[in-house]
């Protein structure tokens, strides 16, 4: 959280409540008038704070009951398409049933907020913390944000809209945190007043597409040209190439609002003048900062790139924050199979090619199936950074928290 | 006299043909909501079906066509909308859930449009089936129509759970080892009717449109929960028959009692088309070349499954 | 940075305690969390476990509670079937549901102070029901000195179903002024 000081700063309520109650704020906030969910463990309280809302008259807002998540994003592709603005949230499994209208989604542009209760897939049968869900259908199109704690959440949801609902981007859009870390944990939230999102996020009014039976179009009709597909994907990469733009002017605007931003695609914590930088997402960034505090208070130069934006992937601003550090390490909740290595990992290799002083890229695999990150593993991975900058032979991977094992 | 005995081309002058007119009568001033042109067989009953059923539902309908031979024939293809009304093409496996999505909006922001999902038995008994039974449990004010060509026959005519036991399809050819579908085939239009949600479910064929269209004006009076209607489409090429041949089988189903004509009204069964004598059914399994090896055994089989069924059928409309 | 564990079985509110108790931390512009188990999963009557901690300057790590400064006990029976003083910091905490400490039980050397409150009694006159998590919450209250009561009365008015806050008001202070605090810093149970 990056403070911006305010002309006329918001005010807020102070209050603790979950990462999934968070969300569900926002999206009162933001005043969505069509929603859906299905249970799944760790984002099941969702669909109660929502209906909550509504019983309480807090939310004007439809829940419609689903059968499954693949009807949950059903739903939200058919309202959308008709003009509401939607939102549902899902993880894991939920995710992967989801699939298939989780691809049509993005493909209409249907700009659905979803958050995602980041766990990990099965088998063994662990439904625990890791980005494994997410980042496996990192190529279906839509704008994926990782988030750090719940006051995180509830802003981001609220800019999601935006994000998503911008005429240059027009695609779904995930806000994606740590299940049970922050979908089932109580923290400070404050929560903006009404009249300030009402300003900040218009009412959604879409203008590229229209279900007025009198128009007679198609949507989604049979695609026998490729020229039609390959202009389809030629639009749908430039609303994700015109998303890194949008995203930071929003987060901008944001912090004109209500008096803290987030530093748009990524965040630099200490990093201006460390040699050694770690790079992660999500949840496990708050650990990180304390282990930065840590190192730093013992002299070692140690900053933290936090990805916020994992799709748009901020290639050329990954290459700028890391050109002359000496060794960057990537902590990955996540295991690209066949690569080896974990997803950020490999896609932060890509982006510094051409770099001129790129840095030494190191990579860990940690804390799957909710194994926790703790400082111990922190410890190694800084060491391994360190041998690394010195110019010692590392291993391009390595795994954290079963050393013992293996 | 009893007409009832005539001979069957005299019968059907008398008692059916008057009551065909008049349903086309009707309908003379209403538009074609279809483009010019049809993407299906030769023959194929569908495009009939399709033009009729919207004929009848009238202009104020966005359309959810499931994939399969309506999406290849009406969906329209690149920049073509082949529907005059505004059309979208779902995925096969949620037609009614991404329908109710759009019911929704319109009701939440107060807009009467008619949602009606038109859509094949392979998406509809099978690949979304959770999805239909899901939305009609939740009474979703759509009106969905199911084709049921049995089978999936815009991927080249395999068996879908509604297929009729013994119909040779690439699932289950005929030959050495294998006799056919293995099968029964779900009674998918009886499944739905038994929803509370549905307020009006019922089956129809186009070999009887007059008793098809009072269904579909029907379907568009219901505001208080979701509409079935199961409409019987024989398929040219995947049941190997011939491109005339696709009215006179939709009627000897009837006729045979293997699709029977009825309609419940919030749960109250009524046959619509009451037979005092019914063919057999190998009159109806003559008219196909799928069938064309079905055993005697195999026949007889076929005949006690339908009797069984009409006799359920009976007794729900006698309660 | 303190942390707390509560023990306690599935529908007696031991994962609402946490949450309440985070909100009564951050109500006093404290940094806390408050989270279930995460390998919880909760079924009526089986045990169940949560954590809170807070600090006076912002928590930033996300792991769960191995090491709790102190250890909250909703219901009594738990101690044949959980390990309940697992972990418990040496000069550590309990906050126990009867007014007496029972025979035979084991608190480990680690426990400085036992915070005793005859909960089966308060729940009895002032809730009606067999529910002892805003009790336990006011004799945490009273036991540890970490928070004031008035804050996390304030926490079940924001968070509590209307119909249930006057009761759990009366409950956190009933437990508050009924907590009866024994000190052992000799080592020795009383």
């Amino acid at each position: 959280m990056i403070v911006v000081e305010t002309r006329a700063p918001v005010r807020h309520k102070v209050t603790a409540v979950t990462g999934l109650e968070a969300a569900a704020h926002a999206v009162r906030l933001a005043r969505v008038p069509m929603l859906s969910g299905y249970p799944i463990t760790p984002q099941t309280y969702i669909i109660e704070y929502l209906t909550g809302m509504i019983d309480r008259g807090e939310l004007d807002a439809t829940f419609i009951p689903a059968e499954s998540e693949h009807a949950v994003m059903s739903f939200m592709i058919g309202a959308s398409l008709a003009g509401s603005r939607t939102f549902t949230a899902t993880t894991g499994q939920g995710l992967a049933y989801m699939y298939e209208p989780y691809f049509l989604a993005s493909t209409l542009r249907v700009p659905v907020v979803m958050a995602i209760a980041m766990r990990e897939m099965i088998g063994p049968s662990s439904g625990f913390p890791s980005h494994q869900d997410i980042i496996t259908v990192r190529d279906a199109g839509w704008v994926q944000l990782y988030v750090e704690d719940n006051q995180e959440v509830l802003d981001t949801t609220i800019m999601a809209f935006k994000i998503a609902e911008h005429p240059d981007v027009l695609l779904p859009v995930n806000v994606c945190f740590d299940g049970f870390y922050v979908s089932y944990s109580t923290a400070r939230v404050e929560i903006p007043e009404q009249a300030a999102v009402d300003g900040f996020l218009p009412p959604y009014r879409p203008t590229h597409i229209s279900l007025d039976p009198q128009l007679g179009i198609c949507v989604n009709n049979v695609a026998i040209s490729g020229q039609l597909v390959m202009e389809y994907r030629h639009s749908h990469a430039q609303g994700m190439e015109s998303a890194k733009r949008v995203i930071n002017e929003v987060d901008e605007e944001f912090g004109r609002v209500f008096g803290w931003r987030y530093g748009g695609l990524l965040e630099k914590y200490r990093l201006d003048d460390a040699d050694l930088v770690l790079v992660t997402m999500a949840g496990i960034c708050g650990t990180a900062r304390a282990v930065v505090d840590q190192a730093r208070e013992r002299g070692l130069k140690l900053g933290l790139l936090k990805l916020r934006s994992f799709r748009p992937f901020p290639a050329a601003e990954l290459r700028q924050a890391l050109e002359g550090k000496a060794a960057a390490g990537v902590i990955d909740r996540n295991l690209s199979f066949g690569w080896g290595a974990g997803v950020v990992h490999t896609e932060l290799r890509a982006a510094l090619l051409g770099a001129a002083h790129p840095p030494h890229v190191v990579g860990f695999i940690a804390g799957l199936g909710g194994l926790e990150i703790t400082l111990d593993q922190f410890d190694r991975a800084i060491d391994v950074l360190q041998r690394a900058a010195a110019g010692q032979s590392v291993p391009q991977v390595t795994w954290l928290g079963m050393e013992g094992g293996k | 006299m009893n007409l009832k005995r005539l001979p069957r081309k005299v019968g059907w002058l008398l008692l059916e043909k008057p009551k065909l007119e008049k349903a086309y009568k009707e309908l003379k001033d209403r538009e074609d909501l279809g483009t010019p042109g049809s993407g299906n067989c030769l023959g194929c009953v569908l495009e009939k079906t399709l033009r009729f059923t919207f004929q009848v539902l009238g202009r104020n309908t966005v359309a959810v066509f499931g994939g399969g031979c309506v999406a290849i024939g009406f969906a329209g293809y690149d920049r073509s909308p082949g529907m005059k009304i505004t059309t979208v093409l779902p995925l096969l496996t949620h037609t009614a859930s991404l329908s109710t999505g759009i019911k929704r909006h319109f009701q939440r922001t107060g807009q009467d449009v008619n949602v009606v999902a038109f859509c094949g038995d392979g998406s509809t008994a099978d690949l979304s089936l959770a999805s239909v039974s899901a939305a009609a449990e939740r009474g979703e004010n759509i009106i969905y129509i199911c084709y049921d060509n049995q089978g999936t026959q815009n991927t080249g005519a395999q068996a879908t759970t509604t297929t009729t036991y013994g119909l040779a399809t690439p699932t289950a050819p005929a030959g050495a080892r294998y006799h056919g579908k293995a099968s029964f085939g779900k009674d998918m239009a009886l499944l739905m009717a038994l929803h509370p949600g549905v307020s009006y479910a019922a089956t129809g064929s186009m070999a009887y449109p007059y008793d098809y269209k009072a269904k579909l004006e029907k379907a568009l009076e219901v505001k208080d929960g979701m509409v079935y209607i199961h409409v019987f489409s024989p398929c040219v090429s995947g049941w190997d028959t011939a491109t005339d041949n696709t009215l006179t089988i939709s009627r000897m189903a009837v006729e045979t009692n293997l699709f029977p004509l009825w309609e419940a009204e919030h749960g109250k069964f009524r046959l619509t088309k009451s037979l005092t004598f019914h063919k057999p059914v190998r009159e109806y399994l003559k008219l196909i070349g799928g069938f064309s090896h079905l055993s005697g055994r195999q026949i007889d089989e076929l005949q006690r499954e339908v009797d069984k069924r009409m006799g359920h059928l009976k007794a729900l409309a006698a309660s | 940075m303190k942390e707390i564990r509560i023990h306690g079985r599935g529908g007696q509110g031991a994962v609402l305690a946490a949450s309440l108790l985070a909100l009564a931390f951050v109500i006093e512009g404290k940094s806390a969390g408050g989270f279930p188990h995460f390998a919880t999963f909760e079924k009526r009557y089986s045990p169940v476990s949560s954590f809170v901690r807070f600090d006076e300057k912002e928590i930033r790590e996300q792991m769960q509670v191995y090491s709790p400064d102190c250890v909250i006990v909703l219901d009594a029976g738990l101690v044949k079937a959980v390990d309940l003083f697992q972990g418990l910091r040496n000069g550590g905490m309990v906050v126990w549901c009867q007014a007496n400490i029972p025979e035979g039980l084991a608190l480990p050397q680690s426990a400085s102070k036992v915070g005793l409150v005859d909960a089966p009694r308060i729940a009895t006159d002032v809730l009606g029901a067999r529910i002892y998590n805003t009790i336990m919450l006011g004799a945490f209250a009273r036991t540890t000195g970490w928070v004031e009561p008035k804050s996390i009365v304030s926490a079940v008015r924001q968070k509590m179903a209307e119909d249930l806050v006057e009761k759990n008001v009366k409950a956190v202070m009933a437990g508050y002024e009924g907590a009866r605090v024994v000190d052992r810093q000799e080592g020795q149970g009383t």
